[in-house]
């Protein structure tokens, strides 16, 4: 009646090779990462504010995205995942060392757009509009200077958008509206900002940031421990504890997603909302965690690890999932994008006009993100003998995932405006931008191979497994 | 050795189908529900259905004489309970491609004693959905105005609009689903053809059977056809409602246009269409004594997905509550936290949000998913709250619009009212006949998921009985 287990083989057990140096390498990395930012910091700490932001975003969605699949595959009492399903458990694991590098956040956010306004008094310094007083007094064009960063529409009355020769949307579709009009939108767009103040009341920020952290470490802590102890109790009932957790997990995890994305994300223009962001930003989470997945657990394979358990089988069925949630992702990306250009209302169009009318080399990324991100990816993907033929589907992956760092560029960045005032003609490329991606990928990654070399590589004690192992598609 | 697929007791699994049953008993008693007389239950809800169906059609000749004035609609309501019908029961359709579609994609091997019957469901609510825009144009005569017809007038449909687009999606979803249960059907109703005693029977069945004889080559195009159309309906389930919503969400007027539209509708879809897959299996269950077949683990299953579903929902309605603060927009405010939650529609609101969001929350307990009668309660109300959820998104939208002047409340008519039960009529007319007439079950597809369709179950079953008990929580839980 049980599933009858096999011994625990070397083959399960990280023993030596390069797999058991490979957090001395990471970590190796991401501490000359960690440095380089660190210089980057002392000399540009508003350029190190975006590309640190952009790490994390990179890597933390990647994380949460794992954490999901764990939890859905209890959830679903999922058989065909068990063998993959630790290599996920692994970089669930490392959460808390992405929660230790959020922090930083923190001690720079004074640079991001939302702070600069909400905040902007007590960093008066930096920002000459001071936004604590009386705002109904407050001329339009002076906060058009300070908030060009989160407004096209507004931008002309800066300045800032002249070069371009092209009308920005709001100024088009408002008709001839001159100054007065402009002055109107400005008063408007301050009006919609002064609305929303309670929400980046600082003691209600915080503290719902901390309680974003505390449930990713407490979920990450809960998932990987149960799983890892059952390996050697071999305890039929944690199976059932994890599947009774799931549930509530996952309405946590995404509750705090959703909320983690409109603060850092979303918000990074302040005046521009989207009830779908949440959504989106999960979508590319799980894109970038099936990804992750595939290509780790190929290289284990490769090193003779996991014990023949991770077969083409399982990887034509992750292949597949990739498949259909870059799908779920583009088709969410495309609802958010087509509603708002077919309604084509200013405030919303800000978010694309920015990504396409910006600078050239946003509307290349904004291109490059649908070519390599779903147009390619779908139709290699789509064959089913590329699903089962492990190199070409590897490169897929690697696309994906390489595309999944690049939209998180495109998410967060464009809302980067240099302090000297001077509008960006190309993309705003800049060292510190790998240096924190290195530094935090590879702390992150250094505490995910460290994990790997102390558990064994599938859940060896989970009744499911043999079921999981014999699975054919 | 025994095998890996056994259920494992102490994790909770269970088996799909009670024990006593094997292949044999599985055709008698699908079968039998179309070869013996009707039970007494049966013809109550025909004759109900049918007498609807026949007030239906009177409606419509009196709507089609009078005008769409018999109505309640007017400016500024100029889409109420017609549109309001048409986005209800095409939602409900979905729950039917998902089963059929999605679930096979994913393996979940228990959706074979419902998926027949959802697919079915699917057809029937899409007709019921078609006819509500096909009326609601007035000059019925002028329908095919929508199809791009070439014609000597030079006029062409607008391509730009997404009620356009709806005609094509919907049109190809109903095509797609067709397609997809018939051949799905294909198999069972040759069994029907091989059970036949009159010659009729043997005909008209063996016509739509396609000549099926059940080698290994038919059932290789088979599995393969089927796994096709499965791959082309799983966008479908998303593409269709999604287009729905645009219909709304394209749109500047506060209430509609959002962006997480799209999503939301297909997970509402998703919801309602299963709340009325679960109203419908419990009372063929009961009817034609299906227990074993459609078990108490089944019925668990849907109110997971009900509680998912109804939370992801939940999910939509905070997100449009929380952006249309956040935006700071004064008329996205308005319509949310006025016009909604407080407005004259705040009734229509609140049992919304009780139907669909909180009363599917009753499913976290274990005991109340597997209660009956529990499950058959709450999805009557998230078939109300899914209603009302249109009727919301419709109505309270457009009753106050940018001219305060021209504001207004909708009062239903008795048209009104029988149009709508009217659907009912025609909707359950076809579902008592689908049931007299086609299996209700996937014989073929229940009987591939028995422990004995395991090619190992004859090798354990000689070493290891132990697993072979019956399952005591099902059949205890029956009595």
């Amino acid at each position: 009646m049980s599933a009858t287990t096999h011994p625990v083989e070397s083959k399960v057990q990280i023993t030596g090779g390069a797999w058991a140096s490979a957090w001395k390498l990471a970590a190796a990395a991401g501490a000359l990462g960690l440095v380089g930012a660190g210089a980057g910091y002392a000399s540009d700490p508003k350029r190190f504010a975006f590309s640190y932001l952009f790490a994390i975003s990179v890597f933390l969605t990647l994380g949460l995205g794992m954490l999901f699949f764990v939890v859905i595959q209890h959830i679903a009492a999922a058989h065909w995942s068990v063998t993959i399903r630790r290599t996920a458990e692994f970089f669930v694991g490392g959460l808390p060392v992405l929660v230790l590098l959020f922090l930083p956040l923190f001690a720079v956010m004074q640079h991001f757009p939302q702070w600069e306004h909400y905040w902007g008094s007590s960093h008066g310094a930096t920002h000459g509009a001071t936004h604590g007083g009386s705002h109904d007094a407050h001329p339009a064009p002076e906060h058009g200077a300070t908030a060009g960063a989160h407004g096209e529409h507004a931008a002309p009355a800066a300045g800032a958008h002249g070069a371009h020769g092209t009308p920005p949307a709001a100024g088009h579709d408002q008709g001839a509206g001159g100054a007065r009009e402009l002055a109107g939108l400005a008063h408007m767009h301050h009006r919609t900002l002064e609305a929303k103040k309670a929400w980046f009341g600082s003691t209600f920020f915080f503290g719902r940031q901390a309680f974003y952290l505390l449930v990713w470490v407490l979920l990450a802590r809960r998932f990987f421990k149960l799983s890892t102890e059952q390996d050697k109790s071999k305890d039929k009932r944690l199976t059932v504890v994890l599947a009774r957790s799931a549930p509530a997990s996952l309405t946590l995890l995404s509750l705090t997603m959703t909320f983690a994305a409109f603060d850092w994300l979303m918000a990074l223009d302040p005046a521009w909302f989207s009830t779908i962001f949440g959504v989106w930003i999960f979508a590319g989470s799980l894109v970038a965690a099936l990804g992750t997945l595939i290509v780790v657990t190929l290289g284990l394979r490769r090193s003779g690890y996991l014990d023949g358990r991770v077969t083409t089988e399982h990887y034509h069925d992750l292949a597949k999932l990739l498949f259909g949630f870059n799908c779920f992702w583009a088709y969410i990306a495309f609802s958010q994008f087509f509603l708002i250009w077919y309604a084509s209302i200013p405030e919303e169009t800000t978010f694309y006009h920015t990504r396409w009318n910006g600078n050239p080399g946003w509307q290349t990324l904004s291109i490059a993100i649908m070519a390599f991100h779903f147009v390619v990816p779908f139709i290699l993907l789509m064959s089913r003998n590329v699903k089962r033929r492990l190199g070409a589907m590897a490169t897929g992956t690697v696309m994906l995932l390489v595309m999944h760092a690049a939209e998180m560029y495109w998410l967060v960045l464009p809302n980067f405006k240099p302090a000297d005032g001077h509008a960006l003609t190309s993309l705003p490329i800049h060292w510190m931008d790998l240096a924190c991606l290195v530094g935090v990928g590879g702390a992150y990654l250094a505490m995910v191979f460290k994990l790997m070399t102390q558990h064994a590589l599938i859940p060896v004690g989970d009744p499911r497994l043999e079921r999981g192992t014999q699975h054919t598609v | 050795m025994s095998s890996a697929n056994a259920p494992i007791k102490e994790i909770g699994e269970l088996p799909l189908a009670a024990e006593q049953y094997d292949f044999h008993r599985i055709t008698e008693d699908v079968a039998r529900i179309t070869e013996n007389p009707a039970p007494r239950g049966w013809w109550v809800l025909f004759l109900t259905a049918l007498s609807l169906l026949g007030g239906l059609g009177l409606t419509l000749a009196y709507l089609f004489w009078k005008g769409i004035g018999a109505w309640g609609n007017n400016q500024p309501i100029s889409w109420a309970w017609d549109i309001t019908n048409f986005v209800w029961w095409v939602g409900i359709g979905h729950a039917g491609t998902l089963i059929s579609a999605v679930l096979f994609l994913f393996r979940q091997k228990w959706r074979t004693s419902i998926n027949r019957a959802a697919e079915a469901m699917t057809i029937f609510a899409v007709i019921c959905a078609l006819m509500f825009p096909g009326i609601h144009v007035g000059r019925v005569w002028l329908m095919y105005y929508p199809f791009p017809l070439p014609n000597s007038m030079g006029i062409w449909p607008n391509f730009k609009s997404p009620l356009l687009w709806d005609v094509f999606a919907v049109s190809t979803y109903f095509t797609v689903s067709l397609l997809f249960w018939f051949v799905g059907l294909i198999p069972d109703l040759a069994t029907l053809r091989d059970r036949s005693k009159t010659k009729l029977r043997r005909m008209v069945y063996g016509a739509f059977a396609l000549g099926w004889r059940g080698s290994n080559r038919h059932w290789q195009h088979y599995e393969r056809a089927y796994l096709i159309l499965a791959a082309i309906s799983t966008p479908l389930v998303l593409s269709v409602h999604s287009v729905v919503s645009f219909d709304f969400a394209t749109s500047v007027e506060p209430g509609w246009h959002t962006t997480i539209f799209p999503p939301y509708f297909v997970a509402g879809a998703i919801f309602s269409g299963f709340a009325m897959v679960l109203t419908l299996m419990l009372v063929v269950r009961v009817v034609f004594k299906l227990h074993g077949l459609i078990t108490l683990k089944h019925i668990e299953l849907m109110n997971k997905v009900i509680l998912t579903t109804g939370t992801i929902v939940g999910y939509a309605y905070a997100m449009e509550f929380f952006i249309a603060w956040y935006s700071g927009n004064d008329y996205e405010r308005y319509v949310f936290f006025v016009n909604r939650a407080t407005g004259p529609y705040a009734w229509a609101y609140w049992t919304m949000i009780l139907c669909n969001v909180i009363s599917p929350q009753l499913f976290w307990k274990k005991s109340w998913r597997r209660s009956i009668p529990l499950t058959f309660v709450v999805s009557i109300f998230v078939n109300i709250g899914m209603w009302f959820e249109r009727f919301v998104i419709i109505v309270t939208s457009l009753h106050r619009d940018f001219l305060p002047s021209s504001w207004g409340y909708f009062h239903p008519t008795p048209i009104d009212v029988m149009t709508y039960l009217g659907s009912f009529g025609l909707f359950f007319t076809l579902f008592c006949l689908f049931i007299r007439w086609i299996p209700v079950i996937a014989i073929a597809e229940v009987k591939g998921v028995l422990p004995a369709a395991d090619p190992h179950h004859h090798e354990e079953h000689s070493h290891d009985d132990s697993h072979h008990e019956p399952a005591h929580g099902e059949a205890s839980a029956e009595a």
